[in-house]
């Protein structure tokens, strides 16, 4: 679906991801869902797989909202994601409100919103990676 | 498919979401997560039947209201979750002039033209009355089509945003 991109918007939605507001908000991002979902004996949280996972197989920016808004809807064991999520949707909107400036038909701001999405999702678990290492050195 | 994807990235998820934020914005949040569960599996694999399941579940709750005295807090409830309802049924099949948006009506708008057609006259000839059935079967099989490319996305979309405004402490 990304390849069929043009090039131009490509490197534009890169430079977009590479600005440092987003890098500043996808660091914000990754210690908060460290702080949220932390790490699952060592390994990455069950949740922020999930996450990722939806992100990289969905089609549409949509299925990705619906799932945070799924898991922040469920009776009990939400409270992480009732904590997080109104922050991601927050992100996820700013997204769709991205590709609507830089593109103007719909079929190409509908894959603009995904790879904008996957670029998201790859910076912000990256720093969610980032904490759980520091988390995990051995203190002197 | 492109198209598809694109109406249910940004009409069908604006529509579903304005629709349940207006209704708890003024009545709250009155029908279960199961309830919802329940409409969710059934725009997935009987779509068709969605109508049907509304006008059963408002069914239910009129009969609940009965005897039930409006001082009780649950006979506010049981008047949202009859208007919860009877919105959903009209979502998927609502008609006339007093229905600005339903599913049905975006359906109909979509028909080909080559579906519409008037039935013909019994006396007309048998070849006539033969082609029409025809496009009836093509028409019907248009429509199941149809169906399940648009009611599971806008149903996706409408639960998970109910689910989203549902406070946690409720069932």
């Amino acid at each position: 679906m990304e390849s069929s991109l043009d090039l131009n918007l490509i490197q534009a939605a890169d430079d977009y991801l590479d600005q440092e507001q987003q890098r500043k908000i996808f660091r914000e991002r990754g210690e908060e869902l460290y702080q949220v979902f932390r790490a699952n004996e060592g390994r990455v949280s069950t949740q922020v797989r999930n996450l990722q996972q939806i992100v990289i197989s969905a089609r549409r920016l949509s299925d990705v909202e619906d799932f945070v808004k799924n898991q922040m809807g469920k009776k009990s064991g939400a409270e992480d994601w009732r904590s997080v999520g109104d922050h991601l949707l927050k992100d996820l909107e700013q997204i769709r409100q991205q590709a609507d400036k830089m593109a103007k038909e719909e079929p190409v701001r509908l894959r603009l919103r995904i790879y904008l999405a996957r670029g998201w999702v790859k910076a912000v678990v990256g720093n969610y990676m980032y904490h759980k290492a520091i988390q995990e050195i051995p203190h002197a | 498919m492109l198209d598809l994807d694109v109406r249910i990235d940004t009409e069908l998820l604006e529509r579903a979401v304005a629709e349940v934020d207006g209704f708890v914005n003024k009545h709250g949040t009155p029908v279960t997560r199961t309830q919802i569960a329940g409409l969710q599996q059934i725009a997935v694999n009987e779509p068709d039947k969605i109508a049907n399941f509304a006008s059963k579940q408002k069914e239910r709750a009129e009969k609940r209201l009965q005897g039930i005295k409006e001082s009780d807090p649950k006979y506010q409830k049981f008047q949202s979750e009859i208007v919860f309802w009877a919105m959903v049924s009209n979502l998927c099949s609502g008609k006339g002039a007093q229905v600005s948006w339903s599913l049905l009506k975006l359906r109909e708008q979509e028909m080909p033209a080559d579906y519409r057609l008037d039935k013909p006259h019994p006396s007309a000839p048998a070849e006539e009355r033969n082609r029409f059935h025809q496009i009836q079967s093509q028409k019907a099989q248009w429509e199941r089509r149809w169906n399940r490319d648009h009611f599971p996305a806008f149903f996706r979309h409408f639960c998970a945003h109910y689910k989203y405004r549902k406070p946690a402490k409720e069932d």
